[in-house]
């Protein structure tokens, strides 16, 4: 005895299979599309700020520029003099100051594609520049021609019969310098310039000396001491900065404020793709309401019989909502877990650090519930509000 | 069981309001077995619906088993249909895609009362019209008279105190209308059910107890009474 409401909802939505599938095909893309876009909305912003965060947040970067015109001595860029200035500020651990060389590089006779680069010993630690072989400078490089090369330099020069490459003597400008330690592959950084893979660094105050001090300082990358705020740490580099050199150009970088902006970033655009979902699933609910009003017209006269058998108008409406809600719910579920699977697809193609998200999950499946109630209600409050007899009468 | 009072009703056409039934009176009393009889068009399904609380009176009473039926809210009408009135239509109208136990079950779905002693009555009646082997069937495997049948036995369902026949042999012929008649017969007499039934057929009209004629919106007066 099939009695029961379900059993005549799916013998009801059974029996016109075709129409019910594309319905139910409507709300599955409007659900999947939901889950699939706010998921990957969300776990873009998490790699984005993963990534950020393996930058070190206690990172802080600043370029500083004379205005453009102005070419008094000094006023566009850091002095040697300033940066031990930095030192003394609260809360900064490594001062890394670094200056581009413009100046052709050769080894064995062949030319390398590398830039200079001239740095401190703290360099390494701001930059989380690690080596494969051999040392970082140190403070007793600072007068000797000793230079470390980036990842891809030594293999550049390995590739031109240069072995072993520490060790090795490079031509910079018109110099020779020992290499004294090679550089592992460094993961770019967003904070730093410089490719350090494409880099040949000497000790800064060399380069400033065989450029006859022609190479001014314009970056300078802190690394904050642990338990300072790096924002608070920022605040006082600027204002010593500005206080030092009214008239330049400072940019400051650092990745906890961009972390932070992009979290805030984060919802505005949650929101943008969950609605950019949302209307596919409208869509669908609209496909949902079409096909309940084709039922409706088709089965005024079994509303019309039912009615002389004693079915009240919550009755009706109750069959017609319950087939709305089940084929919204369905395709619901069908939806998201055809977008959670669109989801792992599209994080392993762009690489994103996935993690299965709970959240647009419920909403897609509350969203979709509620899609099948609304645009369902319509109908079946229209086939509840049928006259019994005008029902009955209608053709059979 | 059923007194009619004044009972008015028009319908709309275009502008105006087309009379059907002007001022029609009658009395039905339980356990009796009654023929409505009239010219196409005259009134007969109307005042049936009517009977059935499925259409609404213009002006005029009706009393249905002591209770006037006035002023109900819907909900109370259908649950009046549901448990008071078994309607038995010409062309059966059972649903096509519920095998014929579901269709007889049907109204149970609707019912308030006591639902596993009405179905065990459902199997019982299913049995006793000799439709109980084609439980598992569908409607479209039966022939008409198994159909009609099948729709007596829905109507039966949440054991009404009236049935209300709108041209149930219509669509049969001769041995199978004969066949639904001697059922009624038989619900009548053995069950004392009430019975109103709507009919073209005078001969089938002439076994019922009493037959009315539908003429210009009234009952024609020389109504005859039957013996059995
Ligand atoms: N909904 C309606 N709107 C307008 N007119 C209607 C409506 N229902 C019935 N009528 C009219 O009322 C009159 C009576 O109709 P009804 O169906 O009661 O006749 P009937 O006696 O049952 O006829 P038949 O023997 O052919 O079944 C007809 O003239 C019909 O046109
Ligand atoms: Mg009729």
């Amino acid at each position: 005895m099939k009695l029961g409401l379900c059993a005549q909802v799916g013998a009801n939505l059974w029996s016109t299979k075709m129409r019910s599938l594309l319905a139910l095909l409507g709300v599955l893309i409007g659900t999947a599309a939901v889950v699939a876009l706010i998921s990957s909305g969300e776990l873009a912003t998490r790699t984005a700020i993963e990534q950020l965060r393996r930058m070190g947040t206690d990172l802080i970067s600043v370029s500083v520029y004379g205005l453009r015109g102005d070419h008094s001595a000094q006023s566009g860029s850091v002095s040697s003099q300033e940066v031990l200035g930095f030192s003394n500020i609260l809360g900064v651990k490594w001062v890394a100051p670094s200056a581009q060389w413009p100046v052709s590089v050769m080894a064995s006779g062949r030319s390398v594609d590398a830039s200079v680069l001239g740095v401190t010993p703290a360099w390494a630690h701001v930059a989380r520049f690690e080596l494969e072989a051999g040392r970082f400078l140190t403070g007793m490089d600072a007068q000797r021609l000793h230079c470390v090369v980036g990842a891809e330099v030594s293999e550049n020069m390995r590739q031109a019969g240069v072995f072993p490459v520490l060790g090795a003597w490079v031509q910079v400008g018109n110099q020779h310098c020992q290499i004294v330690g090679v550089g592992r592959r460094w993961p770019s950084n967003f904070f730093i310039m410089a490719n350090l893979n494409r880099s040949l660094m000497l000790p800064l105050t060399m380069v400033q000396s065989l450029s006859n001090a022609s190479v001014e300082i314009h970056d300078v990358a802190f690394k904050v001491m642990a338990g300072y705020a790096t924002q608070v740490v920022q605040n006082q580099l600027e204002s010593r900065l500005k206080q030092w050199k009214p008239k330049a150009q400072i940019y400051f970088k650092n990745p906890e404020a961009l972390i932070e902006q992009v979290t805030q970033q984060r919802q505005t655009l949650t929101i943008l793709l969950g609605v950019i979902g949302g209307i596919s699933l409208l869509v669908g609910g609209v496909g949902i309401m079409n096909i309940m009003l084709v039922a409706l017209a088709e089965r005024k006269h079994e509303i019309g019989l039912r009615m002389a058998l004693g079915a009240t108008q919550r009755d009706i409406r109750q069959l017609f909502l319950a087939e709305a809600v089940v084929l919204t719910v369905a395709g619901g579920v069908l939806g998201i877990l055809i977008g959670s699977l669109g989801v792992v697809v599209i994080a392993w193609i762009s690489a994103w650090y996935y993690t299965f998200l709970v959240i647009p999950v419920v909403i897609g499946f509350i969203v979709s519930c509620l899609v099948g109630v609304f645009f369902g209600f319509y109908p079946a409050y229209r086939a509840s509000l049928l006259e019994p007899i005008v029902a009955l009468r209608s053709g059979y | 069981m059923i007194k009619c009072e004044g009972w008015f009703k028009s319908y709309p056409v275009g502008q105006r309001m087309y009379p059907v039934l002007k001022g029609l009176e009658f009395e039905i009393d339980t356990g009796e077995f009654v023929a409505l009889m009239g010219r196409s068009g005259s009134g007969k399904t109307t005042v049936l619906n009517i009977l059935g609380l499925l259409d609404h009176l213009s002006a005029g009473t009706y009393w249905l088993a002591g209770q006037a039926m006035m002023g109900h809210s819907s909900r109370a009408l259908a649950a009046f249909r549901n448990t008071f009135i078994g309607f038995v239509f010409q062309h059966f109208f059972l649903l096509p895609r519920l095998n014929i136990l579901d269709n007889v079950c049907l109204p149970l779905q609707y019912y308030a009362g006591d639902r596993d002693q009405a179905y065990a009555h459902c199997l019982q009646l299913m049995k006793r019209l000799g439709i109980a082997e084609f439980a598992q069937q569908m409607p479209a495997q039966l022939s008409g008279g198994q159909q009609q049948r099948v729709a007596i036995c829905r109507a039966l369902a949440c054991k009404p105190k009236v049935l209300l026949a709108d041209e149930p042999t219509g669509a049969l012929d001769a041995q199978n209308s004969e066949e639904i008649m001697s059922l009624f017969k038989e619900l009548n007499e053995e069950d004392g059910l009430t019975v109103f039934m709507i009919t073209h057929d005078s001969e089938l009209a002439q076994q019922s107890q009493r037959v009315l004629h539908l003429v210009e919106g009234q009952i024609e007066l020389n109504t005859q009474e039957l013996s059995g």
